[in-house]
C-alpha cells in the first residue's frame, strides 16, 4: 500500500495534464455591451442584425447588415466560420437563437450583444434594408429604373 | 416572393422594368449578380434610369416596402 500512493499520485497528475490539453474548445461566444459593439464596429467585425427587414429599416446600429432570423441559417452558412461575428436583435431573444444557430454552424467567434438594440446608447442608422455591401454603380443607364432579382427554383 | 414580384411586375409596367433571373440556370444572372456584389439569394437590386444603384435587398421583402422602394427610383 505505501509502493501504491506514488502511483496514485501519478496518474491524479496524468489525468489533471490531459484533462487541461485535451479538454473541448470553449464554444467561443462572448457577451457584450455596447462598448463592445462599439470596439467591434471599430475592428471591422461583421455586425449582423437578425430582426426583420422592417424593424431593421426603423433604425439600427450603424454598419450593421440584416440578416432576418429565418435566413440566418442559410445566410451564415456561406461565411467564414473562423471570423468574428456579433448579432443583435430588439431585445435579446432572437440573437440568442442566432448564437446557436452559429454555433451549430460552427463558427468559433460570436459576440452576443443580449441586451439588444433597447439598449443601444449610440447613433442609429435608417433605411437600408440591405445584408451586402453598398454596391457600385455597375448598371448601365436605362430608359427606365430597372429592378433585377436573382433567385434559385430551390 | 413570386406572387409579389408578378403583382408588382404587372403594376409598375411601363414604369419599372423587371429582370429576374434564376442564378442556378442563367449565366447572365450569375454575371450581374457579381456585378452587383450580391451574395445570397434572393437579391433584389434596384437601379435607378441613370444606372446608379438605388438599393439592394436581402432575402424575403414586403410588398409595401417593394413599393416603396420602386416609388423611390428615378
Amino acid at each position: 500500500m505505501k509502493k501504491a500512493i506514488p502511483w496514485i499520485v501519478v496518474v491524479i497528475v496524468i489525468l489533471g495534464i490531459a484533462f487541461f490539453a485535451f479538454k473541448p474548445a470553449a464554444t467561443g461566444t462572448t457577451v457584450v455591451d455596447v462598448k463592445g459593439v462599439q470596439k467591434a464596429a471599430t475592428n471591422g467585425v461583421r455586425i449582423v442584425d437578425v430582426r426583420s427587414v422592417g424593424e431593421f429599416e426603423g433604425g439600427h446600429i450603424p454598419g450593421a447588415q440584416n440578416v432576418p432570423l429565418d435566413q440566418l441559417q442559410s445566410v451564415a452558412s456561406q461565411w467564414d466560420k473562423t471570423a468574428p461575428v456579433l448579432v443583435y436583435c430588439q431585445t435579446g431573444a432572437r440573437s440568442a437563437e442566432a448564437v446557436s444557430m452559429l454555433e451549430g454552424l460552427g463558427f468559433t467567434k460570436i459576440l452576443h450583444f443580449d441586451k439588444g438594440i433597447v439598449a443601444w446608447t449610440g447613433s442609429l442608422e435608417q433605411g437600408g434594408g440591405s445584408s451586402a455591401a453598398p454596391s457600385i454603380a455597375a448598371a448601365k443607364p436605362s430608359a427606365t429604373p430597372v429592378m433585377y432579382e436573382f433567385y434559385t427554383g430551390w | 416572393m413570386k406572387p409579389v414580384v408578378d403583382r408588382l411586375q404587372q403594376e409598375y409596367k411601363g414604369k419599372v422594368e423587371f429582370k429576374l433571373y434564376d442564378v442556378d440556370t442563367s449565366d447572365e444572372g450569375n454575371k450581374l449578380m457579381s456585378q452587383f456584389n450580391a451574395k445570397y439569394v434572393p437579391t433584389f437590386v434596384f437601379v435607378n434610369k441613370d444606372g446608379s444603384v438605388s438599393t439592394q435587398k436581402v432575402g424575403e421583402v414586403s410588398e409595401a416596402d417593394m413599393k416603396k422602394t420602386l416609388d423611390a427610383l428615378r
